[in-house]
């Protein structure tokens, strides 16, 4: 072994790792790119007159934002369908934090017969494609006299979401050390009010992410929206915008982009804070 | 095998100086252990000798080539990892198999090697289980094996014995040793147990927080530390020091003194604080260099009794001083017997004394 | 004698009851006792035993639709919600933290997307005309436009779903492989293993469970789904994409055949509860169940 350089490598050797980051980069890249290019045509082209190339933009324009203060013709106001849509995905977040926030800590803390089966069965649930139930739903909401009205679709899209926010909920409250629980009843308050003075205010973080998740999902409906509602007074944005599709499509892409932008505004606000949380978060029955 | 010289190596993790500016050599054939409290830079100095981390400055030689751009792979180092990294889905022989299959040696070769090492290790008739179904010590040996049969030029061991119960970590302690010896392999082995560092390294890299505060041989960093981290960290219980003494001195001797209390420096210490600083410095003196006396005398602190520790073998005999309430641990001499609340007077051993500059914590004497 | 209480579990978990009641519960038994009926938008109970049944024997469309069905569900599956899954999840954890982060932001992005919106962008890239991202590349290399939706119906709707369903098991995959104590990463390194021996030896093998979960959910999922096949090619042209669900929805609400309807949703409801059963013997959830340890009301 004598004066042999054990240790010279050549440059490919010497910089295996970098190179290898490299090429993982470009391709990741490469399979984003339907997604980056998606969204970059959604933004770039409904600021533009036209458009070559896929998605570069020739003249910048508002001309595609005019239904922000005129009516399409044929389509109803864009501000009273926001509005609608506004409080389809307030109702569902309401409905949803209250029962989620109560559902998750007694699963969470409670010891009671049939405890065990409860949580499999939300499990169940979770999976249950709740999807192929969508006739018998609709029986059941034209004998509630639902049909046709936002709080129809706000209990079923709630109802169809409590699964996996319960499962979140009762996660976050495993989180929080039994010790304090404990502390709260050893100082003498009931287990009530331990719930709501001590629980509550430490498992905020998981009810503002159950809370958005069910916002935005309130807000993106479009199945039941498109079945259980008949007038356009009470259309939501995604029929609007489904509507906006069909009739507009190969006329007036600027349009239909503006309208869609200015549809996924909220889950652009939004998304930062909840892919940061999805990313951390692995979803229910999983096991490590 | 190479020798191992590191120069003047950092690491940064962003803002945080992991490693700041450390630089010793390990030589051929050498058992050197890094040693420190957690945190302290150890564990990432052994993972960029292994090439998982590169340096942010600094160079790391093996022999006489630079490495610091080189792949793991390249390096031919074998490692031990604390928690084993035991492939869980693998059997005992595919673990130890793992790093030649990587090399793609032909089969036979790969069977009669790990064979030979697992004999040598004494695990050959578990070859067949799963990591899950051997002991933490058996895990261990197999950890070892693994890092042995790819016949590494040089060793790393990271924290290795300290998942195992105290008496298998002395049983291992011993075996590794002597494995280390016998194959002559370079080894750098980091823990944070002051033991196992002083029985098993020809070497002792101390560190404190990111830096290499002292490099020596046992009996170095037992008897001369450099300063009062070293000296609080190695020895159990640790170094006891008495905080405000002044040096005073006639024309024979000098003397460290506070308030009425007086100890007698050795001979040395004259030429050796000659330029120190001699107020308000901390006395420091080990457990076993303290000699407990009943009645007065010169150059001893007088104090109480205060409690009393057992070890069996051993008795603890910690003593409040009266007028500052510091406590005193020392090993009393077998055979005598103590009451709590008895009065004491506790007699140095001159030559085993230590003065430390509190500013600096540097060692004076 | 011990006066009953009502346990305080029950007043935190009763909305929840009488939601899944309502909206679960109650719709799974109206479907099965609606598949016995001709029920249309009079909403008349009239029974009419097995006829629904033997009509869907016998309906000239149902070997298409399960076709499409399965070629839809296994392509999709195979392809997107574990292969890229797999391959995401794989790559970004072989990067750093942030880059890895980022582009796993960016395949979360469909999943929040409004469906109609989301629709809108791969209408868009498969336009049939010269703006389309696919034919304008085409025209790069000189290649005249195509109409992809007559070409490859099945591909769109493939693609698309694909893009949102990988999303999970990329997520899924990404915290398992997190998991992976870094030492068995070190170790192998120091061994010399490469990228490749270290996924195919020590990752793919300690995140087979979890692909084994991703694959039985997404399985359920993708057999019942049918939104963005909805938005995208209403199951056409000439119903070369519609999926069993979509024919369900078409049944039941554009030809207002309830009765026949709930027997086609019947068959999902059968397959749902097999599977979840299936689920539930697979991945013995116990470990997650972990008891209370207060015993006060």
């Amino acid at each position: 072994m004598e004066g042999v350089k054990k240790y010279q490598l050549t440059f490919f050797q010497r910089n295996s790792q970098k190179i290898a980051q490299v090429i993982i980069v470009l391709i990741l890249i490469l399979v984003t790119s339907p997604i980056i290019l998606g969204y970059a045509w959604l933004i770039l082209r409904s600021f533009s007159e036209d458009i070559v190339q896929g998605f570069i933009p020739t003249k910048l324009t508002l001309k595609n934002w005019r239904f922000l203060w005129q009516n399409i013709e044929g389509y109803p106001s864009i501000w009273k369908i926001t509005m609608n849509t506004f409080l389809l995905a307030l109702g569902v977040m309401v409905i949803e934090i209250l029962i989620t926030s109560m559902g998750g800590y007694a699963l969470s803390r409670y010891e009671f017969p049939g405890r065990s089966s409860i949580l499999r069965l939300i499990l169940v649930l979770h999976a249950f494609p709740a999807i192929s139930l969508m006739v018998a739903i609709f029986y059941v909401l034209w004998n509630l006299g639902l049909l046709n009205k936002l709080w129809g679709i706000i209990l079923v899209k709630a109802s169809l979401e409590i699964p996996w926010g319960t499962w979140v909920m009762k996660g976050f409250y495993d989180g929080i050390p039994w010790e304090l629980e404990w502390a709260g009843l050893v100082d003498g308050y009931s287990r009530l009010q331990v719930w709501r003075k001590v629980i509550l205010p430490i498992a905020k973080p998981g009810i503002a992410v159950t809370g958005i998740f069910a916002f935005l999902s309130g807000w993106s409906e479009f199945v039941f929206v498109n079945t259980f509602i008949f007038e356009q007074q009470t259309w939501t944005l995604s029929k609007y915008v489904k509507g906006i599709i069909g009739d507009f499509r190969f006329v007036d892409y600027g349009l239909l982009t503006a309208v869609g932008l200015f549809y996924v505004i909220p889950t652009i606000v939004f998304f930062f804070f909840v892919s940061k949380y999805m990313i951390k978060l692995t979803i229910g029955g999983v096991k490590g | 095998m190479p020798e191992i010289r590191v120069v003047n190596f950092c690491k940064y993790f962003g803002k945080v100086k992991a490693v700041d500016n450390v630089s010793f050599d390990v030589k051929d054939g050498e058992f050197v252990a890094l040693l420190g409290p957690s945190g302290c830079g150890k564990t990432t100095t052994l993972l960029t000798l292994a090439g998982i981390y590169k340096p942010t400055a600094g160079e790391i030689y093996f022999g006489d080539e630079l490495v610091n751009d080189v792949p793991p792979k390249y390096r031919s180092v074998g490692m031990v990892f604390q928690n084993y990294a035991l492939y869980p889905h693998m059997n005992i022989f595919e673990n130890i198999a793992f790093p030649l299959r990587a090399k793609k040696l032909p089969r036979d070769e790969i069977e009669k090697r790990v064979k030979e090492v697992a004999r040598k290790l004494m695990i050959d008739q578990l070859l067949d289980r799963r990591p899950s179904q051997i002991s933490g010590g058996q895990q261990q040996r197999v950890a070892l094996a693994r890092a042995l049969v790819k016949e590494p030029a040089i060793l790393l061991f990271d924290e290795p014995l300290s998942n195992l119960d105290a008496k298998l970590r002395m049983l291992m302690r011993a075996e590794i040793k002597h494995l280390q010896s016998e194959l002559g392999i370079t080894s750098v082995y980091v823990t944070h147990d002051q033991a196992e560092a002083m029985t098993m390294a020809s070497r002792i890299a101390v560190f404190s927080m990111g830096k290499l505060v002292q490099y020596g041989t046992p009996d170095d960093v037992y008897d001369r530390p450099k300063n009062m981290f070293v000296a609080a960290f190695i020895g159990n219980p640790p170094m006891n020091f008495l905080e405000g003494f002044t040096v005073v001195g006639d024309n024979q001797k000098l003397h460290a003194r506070r308030g009425n209390i007086r100890v007698e420096l050795p001979k040395e210490a004259r030429n050796r604080l000659e330029n120190a600083p001699r107020e308000n410095l901390v006395l420091g003196i080990r457990p076993e260099h303290i000699k407990i006396h009943f009645k007065e005398k010169e150059n001893t602190i007088p104090g109480l009794v205060y409690v009393l520790e057992p070890l069996g073998r051993d008795l603890i005999v910690n003593v409040k001083l009266e007028d500052t309430d510091e406590i005193v641990k020392i090993f009393a001499e077998p055979g005598v017997d103590f009451e709590e609340g008895q009065k004491v007077y506790m007699e140095p051993w001159v030559d085993k004394i230590h003065l430390f500059d509190p500013q600096t914590e540097e060692t004076l004497l | 004698m011990k006066k009953f209480r009502i346990p305080k579990s029950w007043f935190f978990l009763s909305p929840m009851f009488v939601l899944v009641t309502l909206f679960f519960a109650v719709p799974v038994v109206i479907t099965v006792v609606m598949s016995f009926t001709d029920m249309d938008y009079s909403f008349e109970w009239n029974f009419i035993g097995f006829m629904n049944f033997q009509d869907m024997a016998s309906d000239f469309l149902i070997p298409k639709v399960l076709l499409n069905t399965l070629v839809y569900t296994f392509a999709t599956l195979s392809l997107f919600n574990v292969g890229m899954a797999l391959l995401l999840s794989l790559l970004t954890t072989s990067i750093s933290d942030r880059l890895g982060d980022f582009f796993r932001s960016l395949w979360m992005l469909p999943r929040l997307t409004p469906s109609v919106v989301y629709g809108l962008l791969w209408l868009w890239i498969f336009d049939p005309t010269k703006y389309g991202l696919v034919n304008n590349i085409r025209a790069w290399f000189n290649l005249p436009p195509q109409d992809w939706l007559h070409q490859t119906p099945m591909l769109m709707v493939i693609l698309a779903n694909g893009f949102i369903g990988a999303s999970m098991g990329m997520l899924i995959f990404t915290a398992a492989i997190k998991a992976i104590p870094i030492d068995y990463y070190r170790a192998a390194l120091i061994d010399g293993a490469s990228w490749f021996t270290i996924t195919r030896k020590i990752t793919l093998p300690l995140i087979k469970w979890q692909i084994l979960f991703v694959t039985a959910y997404q399985t359920l999922s993708l057999l019942t789904s049918f939104e963005y096949i909805l938005i995208i090619t209403d199951g056409g042209p000439i119903f070369r994409t519609e999926v069993w669900a979509l024919y369900t929805y078409h049944t039941a609400f554009e030809s207002f055949r309830y009765g026949y309807g709930a027997t086609l949703s019947v068959i999902l409801v059968l397959v749902g509860i097999a599977a979840a059963f299936v689920y539930l013997k697979l991945f013995g959830f116990e470990a997650l169940m972990s008891k209370p340890r207060i015993e006060v009301d």
